[in-house]
Protein backbone atom coordinates (compact mmCIF):
# COMPACT_ATOMS: atom_id res chain seq x y z
CA UNK A 1 0.00 0.00 0.00
CA UNK A 2 2.70 2.35 1.24
CA UNK A 3 4.67 1.49 -2.04
CA UNK A 4 1.87 2.11 -4.40
CA UNK A 5 1.49 5.79 -2.55
CA UNK A 6 5.37 5.98 -2.93
CA UNK A 7 4.79 5.54 -7.03
CA UNK A 8 2.00 7.75 -7.57
CA UNK A 9 3.93 10.50 -5.51
CA UNK A 10 6.75 10.09 -8.01
CA UNK A 11 4.74 10.26 -11.19
CA UNK A 12 2.88 13.36 -9.68
CA UNK A 13 6.36 14.76 -9.09
CA UNK A 14 7.24 14.15 -12.65
CA UNK A 15 3.97 15.42 -13.66
CA UNK A 16 4.00 18.99 -12.13
CA UNK A 17 7.79 19.45 -13.00
CA UNK A 18 7.02 18.39 -16.87
CA UNK A 19 4.15 21.12 -16.53
CA UNK A 20 6.33 23.35 -15.78
CA UNK A 21 8.99 23.02 -18.45
CA UNK A 22 6.27 24.04 -20.97
CA UNK A 23 6.72 27.46 -20.22
CA UNK A 24 8.13 29.84 -22.87
CA UNK A 25 11.26 32.38 -22.10
CA UNK A 26 13.01 35.56 -23.80
CA UNK A 27 15.76 37.83 -23.32
CA UNK A 28 16.60 40.31 -25.29
CA UNK A 29 17.61 43.47 -26.06
CA UNK A 30 15.09 46.19 -27.75
CA UNK A 31 16.20 49.65 -29.60
CA UNK A 32 13.29 51.74 -30.59
CA UNK A 33 15.03 54.53 -32.22
CA UNK A 34 13.70 57.96 -32.54
CA UNK A 35 12.98 57.86 -36.26
CA UNK A 36 13.08 54.90 -38.46
CA UNK A 37 15.26 52.46 -39.36
CA UNK A 38 16.54 50.71 -42.26
CA UNK A 39 18.42 48.07 -41.35
CA UNK A 40 19.99 46.69 -38.06
CA UNK A 41 23.61 44.74 -37.47
CA UNK A 42 25.02 42.21 -34.67
CA UNK A 43 27.60 40.26 -34.07
CA UNK A 44 28.39 37.44 -31.78
CA UNK A 45 30.44 34.05 -31.34
CA UNK A 46 28.82 30.99 -31.49
CA UNK A 47 28.96 28.97 -28.00
CA UNK A 48 27.26 25.75 -26.48
CA UNK A 49 23.35 25.87 -27.35
CA UNK A 50 21.06 23.02 -26.29
CA UNK A 51 17.83 23.25 -26.51
CA UNK A 52 16.93 19.47 -25.01
CA UNK A 53 14.87 18.75 -28.41
CA UNK A 54 13.95 14.82 -28.44
CA UNK A 55 11.81 13.05 -31.25
CA UNK A 56 8.94 13.64 -28.83
CA UNK A 57 9.27 17.66 -28.26
CA UNK A 58 9.02 21.16 -29.76
CA UNK A 59 11.68 22.47 -27.83
CA UNK A 60 13.97 25.11 -29.38
CA UNK A 61 16.18 27.92 -28.36
CA UNK A 62 17.78 30.66 -31.10
CA UNK A 63 19.85 33.54 -30.68
CA UNK A 64 18.82 36.10 -33.64
CA UNK A 65 18.05 39.76 -34.44
CA UNK A 66 14.36 40.70 -35.30
CA UNK A 67 13.36 44.63 -37.73
CA UNK A 68 9.68 45.07 -36.93
CA UNK A 69 8.80 46.63 -40.28
CA UNK A 70 5.09 47.79 -39.69
CA UNK A 71 2.96 48.83 -36.94
CA UNK A 72 0.97 45.48 -36.72
CA UNK A 73 5.01 44.11 -35.88
CA UNK A 74 5.18 42.24 -39.34
CA UNK A 75 9.63 41.24 -38.90
CA UNK A 76 12.54 40.07 -40.74
CA UNK A 77 14.43 37.89 -38.61
CA UNK A 78 17.98 35.92 -39.24
CA UNK A 79 20.18 34.15 -36.20
CA UNK A 80 21.37 30.99 -35.34
CA UNK A 81 19.41 28.00 -33.82
CA UNK A 82 19.00 24.66 -32.04
CA UNK A 83 16.03 22.42 -32.09
CA UNK A 84 12.99 21.41 -33.70
CA UNK A 85 12.25 22.83 -37.01
CA UNK A 86 8.92 21.90 -38.66
CA UNK A 87 9.08 19.39 -41.53
CA UNK A 88 5.25 18.56 -42.94
CA UNK A 89 4.68 15.24 -43.93
CA UNK A 90 7.49 14.23 -41.61
CA UNK A 91 8.12 13.94 -37.92
CA UNK A 92 9.59 16.86 -36.36
CA UNK A 93 12.48 17.45 -37.72
CA UNK A 94 16.21 18.75 -35.55
CA UNK A 95 17.70 21.41 -37.10
CA UNK A 96 20.93 23.54 -35.64
CA UNK A 97 22.16 25.94 -37.53
CA UNK A 98 21.68 29.79 -39.27
CA UNK A 99 17.69 30.57 -40.45
CA UNK A 100 15.68 33.74 -41.59
CA UNK A 101 12.11 34.02 -41.40
CA UNK A 102 9.64 36.21 -41.94
CA UNK A 103 6.04 37.12 -40.63
CA UNK A 104 3.45 39.43 -42.27
CA UNK A 105 0.60 40.32 -40.35
CA UNK A 106 -2.80 42.24 -41.46
CA UNK A 107 -4.15 45.06 -40.17
CA UNK A 108 -5.41 43.10 -37.00
CA UNK A 109 -2.17 41.41 -35.87
CA UNK A 110 -2.92 38.07 -37.58
CA UNK A 111 -0.05 36.76 -39.53
CA UNK A 112 -1.01 35.72 -42.58
CA UNK A 113 2.55 34.68 -43.86
CA UNK A 114 5.46 33.24 -42.79
CA UNK A 115 9.04 31.83 -44.23
CA UNK A 116 11.21 30.21 -42.33
CA UNK A 117 14.31 28.79 -44.24
CA UNK A 118 17.60 27.56 -43.25
CA UNK A 119 20.98 28.98 -44.18
CA UNK A 120 23.62 27.06 -45.18
CA UNK A 121 27.00 27.67 -45.86
CA UNK A 122 28.67 29.72 -42.47
CA UNK A 123 30.60 27.48 -40.05
CA UNK A 124 28.45 26.45 -37.19
CA UNK A 125 31.42 25.31 -35.30
CA UNK A 126 31.80 26.86 -31.65
CA UNK A 127 33.82 29.41 -31.47
CA UNK A 128 33.22 31.03 -34.67
CA UNK A 129 32.44 34.27 -35.17
CA UNK A 130 29.75 36.18 -37.61
CA UNK A 131 28.20 38.90 -38.54
CA UNK A 132 24.52 39.42 -38.87
CA UNK A 133 23.00 42.55 -40.79
CA UNK A 134 18.86 43.05 -42.13
CA UNK A 135 19.13 46.34 -44.78
CA UNK A 136 16.87 47.74 -46.59
CA UNK A 137 18.32 47.78 -49.98
CA UNK A 138 15.58 48.90 -52.48
CA UNK A 139 12.78 50.70 -52.07
CA UNK A 140 10.94 47.59 -50.09
CA UNK A 141 13.63 45.50 -50.58
CA UNK A 142 15.41 43.98 -47.16
CA UNK A 143 18.70 41.99 -47.99
CA UNK A 144 19.45 39.55 -45.39
CA UNK A 145 22.90 38.56 -44.56
CA UNK A 146 25.51 36.66 -42.63
CA UNK A 147 29.60 37.58 -43.11
CA UNK A 148 28.89 40.21 -44.98
CA UNK A 149 26.87 37.81 -47.49
CA UNK A 150 23.44 37.99 -49.06
CA UNK A 151 21.16 34.95 -48.11
CA UNK A 152 17.36 36.07 -48.36
CA UNK A 153 15.73 39.09 -50.26
CA UNK A 154 11.83 40.10 -48.66
CA UNK A 155 9.49 42.73 -49.31
CA UNK A 156 8.64 44.62 -46.63
CA UNK A 157 7.18 48.10 -45.76
CA UNK A 158 10.22 51.19 -46.33
CA UNK A 159 11.04 51.83 -43.28
CA UNK A 160 11.25 49.45 -39.82
CA UNK A 161 10.08 50.59 -36.37
CA UNK A 162 12.15 48.31 -33.71
CA UNK A 163 15.10 45.97 -33.51
CA UNK A 164 15.72 43.43 -31.10
CA UNK A 165 18.54 41.21 -30.44
CA UNK A 166 18.69 38.30 -27.98
CA UNK A 167 17.87 34.83 -26.78
CA UNK A 168 14.72 33.46 -27.28
CA UNK A 169 13.26 29.98 -26.20
CA UNK A 170 9.83 28.21 -25.94
CA UNK A 171 10.98 26.61 -22.79
CA UNK A 172 12.22 25.94 -19.33
CA UNK A 173 14.78 23.26 -20.55
CA UNK A 174 16.62 24.97 -22.98
CA UNK A 175 20.24 26.00 -22.43
CA UNK A 176 22.75 28.84 -23.56
CA UNK A 177 26.14 29.87 -22.95
CA UNK A 178 26.84 33.36 -22.65
CA UNK A 179 26.86 34.69 -26.59
CA UNK A 180 27.54 37.87 -25.61
CA UNK A 181 25.78 39.68 -28.90
CA UNK A 182 27.44 43.09 -29.33
CA UNK A 183 28.05 45.26 -32.13
CA UNK A 184 24.48 46.35 -32.27
CA UNK A 185 24.13 49.11 -34.72
CA UNK A 186 21.29 50.78 -36.78
CA UNK A 187 20.81 51.72 -40.24
CA UNK A 188 19.81 55.04 -40.87
CA UNK A 189 19.15 57.69 -42.86
CA UNK A 190 21.96 56.05 -45.04
CA UNK A 191 24.45 55.80 -42.84
CA UNK A 192 25.32 53.21 -39.76
CA UNK A 193 25.13 54.03 -36.30
CA UNK A 194 25.95 52.75 -32.64
CA UNK A 195 22.30 51.77 -31.31
CA UNK A 196 20.40 54.20 -29.15
CA UNK A 197 19.48 53.68 -25.55
CA UNK A 198 17.34 51.09 -25.70
CA UNK A 199 16.33 48.38 -22.63
CA UNK A 200 16.99 44.73 -21.80
CA UNK A 201 13.88 42.66 -21.07
CA UNK A 202 13.07 39.07 -20.10
CA UNK A 203 10.33 37.54 -19.69
CA UNK A 204 8.65 34.46 -18.47
CA UNK A 205 5.15 34.37 -20.50
CA UNK A 206 3.94 32.14 -18.43
CA UNK A 207 5.50 33.01 -15.25
CA UNK A 208 5.37 34.34 -12.04
CA UNK A 209 7.71 36.84 -12.40
CA UNK A 210 8.42 39.52 -14.76
CA UNK A 211 11.18 42.01 -14.73
CA UNK A 212 13.10 44.72 -17.05
CA UNK A 213 16.45 46.08 -16.50
CA UNK A 214 17.26 48.83 -18.52
CA UNK A 215 20.15 49.70 -20.15
CA UNK A 216 21.61 53.09 -19.81
CA UNK A 217 23.30 53.29 -23.21
CA UNK A 218 23.39 50.26 -24.81
CA UNK A 219 26.74 51.01 -26.68
CA UNK A 220 28.67 51.46 -23.49
CA UNK A 221 27.87 48.32 -22.23
CA UNK A 222 26.23 49.45 -18.88
CA UNK A 223 23.50 47.62 -17.31
CA UNK A 224 21.41 49.25 -15.04
CA UNK A 225 21.20 46.86 -12.14
CA UNK A 226 17.81 48.12 -10.26
CA UNK A 227 15.03 45.33 -11.18
CA UNK A 228 11.40 45.85 -11.45
CA UNK A 229 9.63 43.01 -10.15
CA UNK A 230 5.78 42.33 -10.58
CA UNK A 231 4.17 39.25 -9.35
CA UNK A 232 1.14 38.46 -12.37
CA UNK B 1 15.34 0.53 2.67
CA UNK B 2 12.82 0.56 -0.45
CA UNK B 3 11.52 3.88 1.06
CA UNK B 4 14.68 5.50 1.65
CA UNK B 5 15.17 4.66 -1.89
CA UNK B 6 12.55 6.19 -3.09
CA UNK B 7 12.32 9.32 -1.39
CA UNK B 8 16.00 9.61 -2.54
CA UNK B 9 15.15 9.16 -6.36
CA UNK B 10 12.19 12.31 -5.20
CA UNK B 11 14.56 14.37 -4.31
CA UNK B 12 17.46 13.74 -6.98
CA UNK B 13 14.41 14.31 -9.72
CA UNK B 14 13.18 17.04 -7.55
CA UNK B 15 16.67 18.98 -7.23
CA UNK B 16 17.79 18.07 -10.97
CA UNK B 17 14.59 19.84 -12.43
CA UNK B 18 14.65 22.78 -10.56
CA UNK B 19 18.40 23.33 -11.32
CA UNK B 20 17.03 22.72 -15.32
CA UNK B 21 14.21 25.16 -14.40
CA UNK B 22 16.22 27.79 -13.47
CA UNK B 23 19.07 27.70 -16.46
CA UNK B 24 17.46 30.61 -18.27
CA UNK B 25 17.02 32.49 -15.32
CA UNK B 26 20.61 32.33 -14.38
CA UNK B 27 21.93 33.49 -17.73
CA UNK B 28 24.26 36.62 -17.97
CA UNK B 29 22.42 39.33 -20.21
CA UNK B 30 23.69 39.66 -23.43
CA UNK B 31 25.78 42.76 -22.83
CA UNK B 32 26.74 44.97 -25.72
CA UNK B 33 30.25 45.79 -26.00
CA UNK B 34 31.88 49.19 -27.00
CA UNK B 35 34.47 49.32 -29.21
CA UNK B 36 33.10 47.77 -32.57
CA UNK B 37 33.79 49.84 -35.80
CA UNK B 38 31.05 51.07 -37.19
CA UNK B 39 29.46 48.79 -39.79
CA UNK B 40 30.08 49.99 -44.02
CA UNK B 41 27.26 48.74 -46.51
CA UNK B 42 30.09 48.88 -48.85
CA UNK B 43 30.99 45.23 -47.21
CA UNK B 44 27.77 43.55 -47.76
CA UNK B 45 27.67 41.17 -51.02
CA UNK B 46 24.25 40.93 -52.53
CA UNK B 47 25.91 38.63 -54.90
CA UNK B 48 28.09 36.16 -53.40
CA UNK B 49 29.70 32.89 -55.04
CA UNK B 50 26.80 30.28 -55.15
CA UNK B 51 27.34 26.95 -52.82
CA UNK B 52 24.43 25.39 -54.68
CA UNK B 53 25.43 25.20 -58.27
CA UNK B 54 23.19 24.22 -60.98
CA UNK B 55 22.30 20.56 -62.02
CA UNK B 56 19.33 20.68 -64.27
CA UNK B 57 21.29 19.32 -66.97
CA UNK B 58 21.56 15.77 -65.04
CA UNK B 59 19.11 13.37 -65.69
CA UNK B 60 15.83 12.66 -63.23
CA UNK B 61 17.65 9.60 -61.90
CA UNK B 62 20.33 11.55 -60.13
CA UNK B 63 17.45 13.27 -57.93
CA UNK B 64 15.73 12.19 -54.76
CA UNK B 65 12.36 10.82 -55.20
CA UNK B 66 11.20 12.78 -53.17
CA UNK B 67 7.64 11.23 -52.31
CA UNK B 68 9.40 8.23 -51.26
CA UNK B 69 10.42 9.92 -48.15
CA UNK B 70 7.03 11.39 -46.62
CA UNK B 71 5.40 9.43 -43.94
CA UNK B 72 1.56 9.20 -45.32
CA UNK B 73 0.76 7.74 -41.96
CA UNK B 74 1.45 10.53 -39.85
CA UNK B 75 0.71 12.97 -42.80
CA UNK B 76 -3.16 10.90 -42.29
CA UNK B 77 -2.67 10.86 -38.41
CA UNK B 78 -2.08 14.83 -38.76
CA UNK B 79 -5.20 15.06 -41.10
CA UNK B 80 -2.73 16.69 -43.81
CA UNK B 81 -3.11 16.59 -47.03
CA UNK B 82 -0.38 16.56 -49.61
CA UNK B 83 -1.40 18.81 -52.48
CA UNK B 84 1.21 18.07 -54.96
CA UNK B 85 5.16 17.69 -55.00
CA UNK B 86 6.80 18.92 -58.48
CA UNK B 87 10.22 18.57 -59.60
CA UNK B 88 11.53 21.96 -61.02
CA UNK B 89 14.57 24.85 -60.79
CA UNK B 90 15.15 26.54 -57.99
CA UNK B 91 14.36 29.78 -60.18
CA UNK B 92 10.50 28.35 -60.72
CA UNK B 93 9.73 27.68 -57.42
CA UNK B 94 11.55 31.37 -55.94
CA UNK B 95 8.71 32.72 -58.86
CA UNK B 96 5.83 30.33 -57.47
CA UNK B 97 6.71 31.29 -53.33
CA UNK B 98 6.65 34.98 -55.04
CA UNK B 99 10.32 35.89 -54.05
CA UNK B 100 12.70 38.41 -55.89
CA UNK B 101 14.84 38.31 -58.92
CA UNK B 102 17.89 38.45 -56.66
CA UNK B 103 20.26 35.83 -55.74
CA UNK B 104 18.61 33.57 -52.67
CA UNK B 105 19.72 30.98 -50.57
CA UNK B 106 23.25 31.19 -52.52
CA UNK B 107 21.30 28.77 -54.25
CA UNK B 108 21.19 28.71 -58.41
CA UNK B 109 18.06 29.66 -60.18
CA UNK B 110 19.30 26.78 -62.69
CA UNK B 111 19.49 24.11 -59.69
CA UNK B 112 16.88 21.22 -59.31
CA UNK B 113 14.23 21.55 -56.32
CA UNK B 114 11.47 19.77 -54.84
CA UNK B 115 8.28 22.10 -54.64
CA UNK B 116 6.16 20.02 -52.07
CA UNK B 117 2.76 22.04 -51.11
CA UNK B 118 0.64 20.48 -48.22
CA UNK B 119 -2.44 21.25 -46.97
CA UNK B 120 -3.57 21.01 -42.91
CA UNK B 121 -6.79 22.29 -41.61
CA UNK B 122 -4.69 22.85 -38.00
CA UNK B 123 -1.43 22.07 -37.41
CA UNK B 124 0.99 22.73 -34.34
CA UNK B 125 3.75 24.64 -35.32
CA UNK B 126 6.42 24.52 -32.87
CA UNK B 127 7.23 28.38 -33.63
CA UNK B 128 4.04 29.66 -34.43
CA UNK B 129 2.15 27.69 -31.61
CA UNK B 130 -1.99 26.07 -32.86
CA UNK B 131 -2.09 27.24 -36.59
CA UNK B 132 -4.95 26.42 -38.82
CA UNK B 133 -6.51 26.78 -42.55
CA UNK B 134 -2.71 26.31 -43.13
CA UNK B 135 -1.42 25.62 -46.96
CA UNK B 136 2.43 24.72 -46.95
CA UNK B 137 5.47 24.93 -49.35
CA UNK B 138 8.33 23.01 -49.03
CA UNK B 139 11.50 23.14 -50.31
CA UNK B 140 13.90 20.47 -51.25
CA UNK B 141 17.14 20.30 -52.78
CA UNK B 142 16.43 17.48 -55.54
CA UNK B 143 20.26 16.45 -55.46
CA UNK B 144 20.82 15.64 -51.58
CA UNK B 145 16.87 15.57 -50.43
CA UNK B 146 17.74 18.10 -47.52
CA UNK B 147 14.79 19.67 -46.37
CA UNK B 148 15.47 23.87 -46.54
CA UNK B 149 12.14 25.71 -45.11
CA UNK B 150 8.64 26.62 -45.95
CA UNK B 151 6.45 29.10 -46.61
CA UNK B 152 3.13 29.29 -44.92
CA UNK B 153 -0.37 30.66 -45.66
CA UNK B 154 -3.06 30.75 -43.70
CA UNK B 155 -4.87 31.44 -39.97
CA UNK B 156 -1.31 31.56 -38.79
CA UNK B 157 -2.27 33.41 -35.37
CA UNK B 158 -0.75 35.78 -33.27
CA UNK B 159 2.77 34.92 -32.29
CA UNK B 160 4.70 37.97 -30.54
CA UNK B 161 8.11 38.09 -29.74
CA UNK B 162 6.83 39.03 -26.01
Amino acid sequence: MKLKIYRLLICLVVVILLSIGTVSAHYHAIAVPSSQIDGGHFRTTIRDLDSGWTPYNSNWILHAMWLATDTNSSWIEVGFTDGSFQEPGKSRDFYRGFYCTEGKRDSTGNIVLYNEYKIIGPSTSIGTTHNFDIQRDGSTTWGVYVNWNLYRSFNHTPKALEMHVGLEANNYYSESERWNEHGFQIYQDGIWKYWPSGQLVKTHIKGSIYWVEKYKSVYTQTVDTSIIQEVR
Amino acid sequence: MKRRLILAVVVLVGILFTFRGSALQGLEPDQVCGGDSLMDSNLLNSNPELLFSANNHLNESNFVDILKTIDYKLLQQEEGKLNSAKLMTFGEYAKIVGWDNRPQLRMSSERMVWYVEFYYPSMDHPRLGSISDVTVISLYDAETGEHLGCSYYGDLGQYRLE
